[in-house]
């Protein structure tokens, strides 16, 4: 590597809270050369978001800068005084955020926002025609149609794909030689993300400008960086360049996290997990941070803490790979509790019998309401949330439902609970049309997973009680309740979390007890809306390792509801892709994968972040654009607005469902065709 | 209970929360023990005293009647105390109840419930106060009532715009999809997620209810005289400010230490129990940053 | 914005109906006979039987009701017991006086409270902030008549430095100034409280936000961020308080009109309060409630105006 832009040495961050104090960061290194792209991972309170703000001094007022020092342009930000650490900021080191929808002013227009950051730079001769000129320049370059009008909307008149591109763009005005980026596709779908990671790509290649990408997701980080600084508990654990680092991991928590993520290739294997939890920061252990959660653990980890060993193409933070330290790792360890089967389980297929069935369904948020809302109604069409949806789940079968946000899946889910009226259409259950069966008997033989872990627990319930509710709104009868013990010991957890309240649990833990209450009843089909939604991915592998095993052992029916596409891969025996309130395409899951026949499905499945080798080389189709409002679906084909196929036939006339093969449905005109031209 | 003990620690371990809880302790005090504190019986004239000054056997000195100034203001405490927390209870209750049941079910309810409290909301409560009390007269009892009356669309209001904000949580709906109850809904999960913040209002609104009772005895519409009111007392001070003014500095005094001490307790109890902090005690990172804020 | 505005107006007007509605009838939803109920206990039967005959009470009471309201409309609001004088006509006199207090009281309030908030929100934890910490606190919780009552007594009976008692009148307005600058600062002195507090809490808010971050990563000047960036954002929620600031003024005119011998509605209202005058009562009491009608749609309205958000949403929720 050549000189480093911006080196990084030492740096001690400590947090403040209540008397405690909490170890942040402990001597974090870092360099980045210029025009590189280096990704900082690890799961959440590892420190990378803290990371990310300390390089800029944007921590909060109670994390205190202990030690360190940060060189970009041979002057120190962590010792500039505040002027000039503010004419840094922005022009030499920019920062991008997770949250696209809060880091714009709500109150200002987008332009007087990036003319203020345009401003701050300039002096006091600056030309609002200058500024107005490169304004218009670098929103179209990232994207902004009409972008001379735009400046002067509101932040709110954007989606939150567009915000990011407004903040990439503000960037791009003051041309910075490193942007940090925090998370900054977390919040968004898919394809907008692919979108934004072409973007940071086309920073790099025209402006020579270095990125230090922050985030959770392996796969992006896997598909954008050239090289990866893997955290853990407040410390940089492993360094390397992004190839060697996923196909060789070298730090045993780098390894686990790699073989948490599920794939379609690893269909009916259990998962990696991490047991246990990082330690608190504020009562770290003397030894190795991670010694508690590893396979690999010898005596010395508990005793000393290790040190960085430089490896080519970076380092890792491991006593196993110094070989001064070697001599441990002769005698056997504990037994492994990163357990990988390497012998592929059978999956057990469902039975032939359907267990429900949609037909046409439609549902369709009135556009207004009330008195007044009606008088005005007139303007208003209705949210076509779903639009003629015709569906059959078998007993036993593992239907996964993706699609991005917008298209209508969790209403969908929501409708064939009856937990929304269906505006049209008839749904049977095990029979019986959804109408004739009581409201009572229907609930206990259907259940929810909701998305969120902890808030879909009452708060103010502990776990026992959580977990009997069912039984009480039920009136089920002592002797044909199980005990919480024996629901507990079934999402595996201990006894004696019985008596904690939902706050107390970790996410984990949450969403364990959010399945155990859909058990409790012994339901027949469970509908599971994002199960993994907001959880690490160490506790997302053995979610899905949980589902898993009891779908197998109960013989469960689940539809999964989910934006990740992997996760799918993994579980489902079907898959069906949503678009705009209508399935797409529809088929066994290997069908689907090896031959996706609906460009959005191709779009989608090449997107999904993968890590996997057999993935890596795979070429990836962007879909453009967003999602279109369900309020006004574009005629014809819903989905030719962003189709690089479309022709005149699409854009008038609706696609049905077409057989593509062997129980493979596919709603495309010209599904046949494009299979072809693919070589 | 060591859940409620732990936040009164912490409420009293800060200055204001301290100082809050000692006037409001203070005050209790005050008005149980009323006739063993009064050095003399509120109600006793004694013409030949008529406007004393203060002096060892009178500290406030005397009024126009020339009754001790300082115990009328004693057992001011003790009136305004009776009147006070019965009717921001009721208020409380009511308004709790109704906006609980208008904000969840909605529809018809909520419009109708609505209305009525928005229409009580259009009259400034003292002003509604009179109007009312000209019409029912003046009592005790009927003073209490108005108050009430005059609170308890604010908490309508505040239960309806809470239970709206949480009607929607993914645990509510959870509870439905296990086939929960309407009445269970509100009142095992809605109800107790709802309280503690209402409570801090409600904690906060006893002086409000203290001021409104004394302002309507100040303009002769409350609590009628001879009845030690703080606001009869203010009332006669001023009528006869131009003689004495030892006659209004007890009543004044002693309103703005009351309503201090609950508006200092209120808002160290609304500061201590943030519910958003609430046992989040392992997960680091970004809660650490959002708490700084 | 216009489906917003008809919404708002609408909802104020079946409010304010309702608010007519109840002061109509609510002689007649006490318990006993509506007469002896706006009489008093000790009324004689011919002061009775004469005012049963001049609120019509002997009519249905649908009649008199649509009387009421047919009245109302054509801006009449009955007429005094005593004087014979339509009650407009004394609201008339009496409303300038009063509007005139509340005004001078709100202004007083805003250009006090809001230079000191921001000056508290600039240092929070600083010198100021903790000399006005315990000082705004007695001031929140001092009622218009305690605060009226004190400075009466340390000015106008101690001092006598300023003009105490009377209102004074239009065609010597230095004097009708003078007389106004007691009983308003009586007033504005629970906002000088207030205002401070609740602008710094909002402003530590808005600067704790992801946008004021966002715009120290570019680089903003802190100066720019303060006072032109977050103020802004600060201040919207107290603009949505000025419903509650006549509210709570119009209020305590009552008191300081009484306090400082002003004429106005208060003084007004409390003078046939004595004479058990209803008509006088029922009109003031319905003035009163107008007012703050008004204000609370003019509040909420320029609230809306200033924050596009809110100006989306209701356009959602109003489907236009």
């Amino acid at each position: 590597m050549t000189k480093p832009l911006l080196s990084l040495r030492g740096l001690d961050v400590s947090y403040h809270l209540d008397g405690d104090v909490y170890a942040a960061l402990r001597d974090i290194g870092l360099a980045v050369g210029p025009g590189e792209i280096v990704g900082v991972v690890g799961e959440s309170g590892c420190g990378k978001s803290t990371l990310a703000a300390a390089l800029l001094r944007l921590l909060p007022d109670n994390a205190e800068i202990e030690g360190g020092e940060a060189w970009l342009k041979s002057r120190d930000l962590l010792k500039l005084g505040e002027e000039d650490l503010r004419r840094m900021r922005g022009r030499d080191i920019a920062m991008i955020f997770q949250d696209p929808m809060q880091s714009l002013n709500p109150t200002f227009r987008i332009g007087s926002q990036m003319a203020e950051a345009w401003r701050s730079h300039q002096d006091r001769h600056a030309r609002f025609a200058d500024f107005h000129d490169q304004a218009v320049k670098a929103l179209t370059s990232v994207g902004i149609a009409d972008a001379a009008e735009r400046l002067a909307s509101y932040p709110h008149e954007f989606s939150g794909g567009m915000r990011q591109r407004i903040s990439i763009a503000t960037a791009l005005l003051l041309e910075p030689a490193i942007l940090v980026a925090d998370e900054p596709t977390s919040a968004l779908d898919v394809t907008l993300e692919a979108q934004i990671l072409e973007l940071l790509t086309k920073l790099r290649e025209e402006h020579g400008t270095a990125i230090v990408y922050v985030s959770h997701d392996l796969g992006t980080v896997a598909r954008l960086c050239d090289r990866v600084v893997v955290m853990y508990a407040g410390r940089v654990v492993e360094e390397n360049d992004a190839v060697s680092l996923f196909d060789t991991p070298a730090h045993p928590y780098t390894r686990a996290l790699v073989d948490c993520i599920p794939s379609r290739y690893r269909r009916g294997e259990a998962l990696a997990t991490i047991p246990g939890r990082v330690p608190s920061l504020s009562a770290l252990p003397k030894g190795c941070a991670f010694a508690e959660r590893c396979a690999m653990t010898r005596s010395i980890c508990r005793e000393e803490a290790p040190g960085f060993v430089a490896r080519a193409g970076g380092g890792v933070r491991c006593h196993m790979h110094d070989p001064a330290k070697a001599e441990f790792w002769r005698v056997p360890g504990r037994p492994v509790t990163i357990a990988v089967p390497p012998v592929k389980a059978s999956i057990r297929e469902p039975e032939r019998e359907p267990l429900i069935e949609a037909r046409d369904v439609r549902k369709h948020f009135g556009g207004a309401s009330g008195f007044i809302g009606k008088l005005l109604a007139g303007k208003s069409k209705p949210v076509r949330a779903i639009d003629g949806i015709t569906l059959t789940i078998r007993r036993g079968e593992v239907l996964g439902l993706v699609g991005e946000s917008g298209s209508g899946k969790t209403t969908l889910g929501e409708v064939m609970l009856r937990l929304q009226a269906a505006t049209d259409g008839e749904i049977t259950f095990a029979g019986r049309k959804l109408g004739q069966i009581p409201e009572k008997e229907f609930r206990r033989r259907v259940q929810m997973i909701f998305q969120e872990p902890h808030s879909s627990l009452s708060p103010r319930q502990r776990v026992g009680s959580i977990l009997t509710e069912p039984y009480r709104i039920h009136g089920i009868a002592p002797k044909e309740q199980r005990s919480v013990d024996e629901l507990l010991a079934m999402v595996g957890l201990s006894a004696d979390l019985a008596t904690k309240f939902p706050h107390q649990l970790s996410g984990g833990q949450a969403r364990r007890i959010g399945i155990a209450r859909a058990l409790a009843l012994k339901p027949d089909f469970i509908v599971a809306d994002e199960p993994t939604a907001g959880l690490d991915v160490s506790a997302a592998s053995a979610i899905l390792n949980l589902m898993r095993d009891l779908q197998q052992e109960l013989g469960l029916t689940f539809l999964i509801i989910t934006h990740n596409i992997n996760l799918i891969a993994y579980m489902a025996h079907r898959i069906a892709v949503m678009y705009l309130g209508q399935i797409v395409e529809i088929g066994p899951t290997e069908a689907v994968f090896d031959r996706p026949a609906h460009p959005y499905s191709a779009g989608l499945l090449s997107l999904s972040s993968q890590i996997d080798p057999h993935d890596r080389t795979r070429g990836r189709l962007l879909v453009p654009g967003e999602i279109p409002s369900p309020r006004n679906p574009p005629p014809g084909c819903r989905f030719h607005t962003r189709c690089v196929h479309a022709r005149e036939r699409c854009l008038s006339e609706m696609p049905i469902l077409d057989s593509a093969g062997d129980d493979h449905q596919v709603a495309c005109h010209l599904w046949r065709h494009i299979l072809q031209e693919k070589p | 209970m060591h859940e409620v003990r732990r936040l009164l620690m912490r409420i009293v371990g800060r200055p204001a929360g301290m100082i809050g809880f000692a006037i409001i302790v203070l005050t209790l005090f005050v008005a149980l023990a009323a006739p063993l504190i009064a050095p003399y019986d509120p109600a006793v004239i004694a013409m030949a005293k008529r406007f004393a000054a203060p002096s060892a056997e009178h500290w406030l000195g005397t009024d126009h009647l020339g009754r001790d100034n300082l115990s009328r203001v004693v057992f001011g405490a003790r009136l305004a105390l009776t009147i006070a927390i019965p009717a921001v209870l009721s208020a409380f209750l009511a308004g709790l109840l109704l906006g609980l049941v208008a904000g969840y079910v909605g529809g018809l309810i909520d419009r109708v419930l609505t209305v009525i409290a928005d229409t009580f909301l259009s009259f400034p409560s003292v002003i509604l106060g009179l109007a009312l009390l000209t019409l029912v007269g003046q009592s005790v009892l009927n003073t209490t009532l108005v108050i009430a009356l005059s609170l308890f669309p604010y908490y309508l209001r505040l239960a309806r715009g809470l239970t709206l904000s949480i009607r929607h949580q993914p645990y509510v709906r959870a509870e439905r999809s296990l086939g929960a109850g309407r009445g269970r809904i509100m009142f095992v999960h809605l109800l107790p997620n709802i309280l503690p913040p209402l409570l801090v209002v409600v904690a906060m609104d006893v002086p409000s209810a203290i001021v409104i009772e004394a302002g309507l005895a100040f303009l002769g519409l409350g609590v009628p005289p001879p009845a030690p009111d703080w606001g009869v007392l203010l009332n006669e001070g001023f009528v006869n400010v131009a003689i004495s003014i030892w006659p209004l500095v007890g009543p004044l005094t002693a309103i703005v230490l009351v309503t201090t001490g609950f508006t200092l307790l209120g808002e160290t109890f609304r500061d201590v129990a943030d519910p958003r902090l609430a046992g989040i005690g392992r997960r680091h990172g970004r809660f650490l940053m959002r708490r700084a804020r | 914005m216009a489906g917003y505005l008809l919404k708002r107006l609408s909802g104020a007007v079946v409010v304010l109906f309702l608010t007519a509605l109840l002061l109509a009838a609510a002689v007649h939803l006490v318990p006993g006979d509506p007469a002896r109920a706006v009489l008093g206990a000790h009324a004689t039967p011919q002061l009775i039987a004469q005012v049963r005959l001049k609120m019509g009470l002997d009519k249905p009471v649908l009649v008199q009701l649509w009387d009421f309201f047919s009245g109302l409309l054509r801006g009449d609001l009955g007429t005094d017991f005593v004087g014979g004088v339509p009650v407009t006509t004394l609201i008339g006199q009496a409303l300038p006086d009063t509007l005139a207090l509340a005004f001078a009281s709100i202004i007083l309030a805003v250009a006090g409270g809001l230079p000191l908030g921001i000056a508290v929100a600039r240092r929070p934890g600083g010198i100021l902030d903790r000399l006005t910490h315990g000082l705004s606190m007695i001031f929140v919780s001092a009622p218009a008549y305690v605060t009226s009552l004190i400075l009466l007594l340390i000015f106008a009976v101690k001092l006598r430095y300023l003009p105490a008692m009377g209102a004074g009148q239009f065609s010597d307005p230095v004097n009708y100034l003078a007389r106004l600058i007691l009983p308003a600062t009586a007033l504005a002195m629970f906002w000088w409280g207030y205002l401070p507090r609740i602008l710094r809490s909002t402003m530590l808010e808005v600067l704790g936000t992801q946008y004021i971050r966002s715009a120290r990563a570019f680089g903003f000047r802190e100066t720019v961020i303060f006072y032109r960036y977050a103020l802004r954002n600060a201040v919207l929620p107290i603009v949505a308080l000025f419903g509650l600031m006549v509210g709570y003024s119009l209020t305590g005119t009552v008191f300081a009109e009484t306090i400082f011998g002003r004429s106005g509605l208060g003084t007004l209202a409390l003078s046939a309060i004595d004479q058990r005058n209803w008509p006088v009562i029922r009109g003031v009491v319905f003035t009163y409630a107008l007012f703050f009608i008004i204000a609370n749609i003019l509040a909420d309205l320029s609230y809306r105006m200033l924050d596009p958000r809110v100006r989306l949403t209701e356009e959602f929720e109003t489907g236009a």
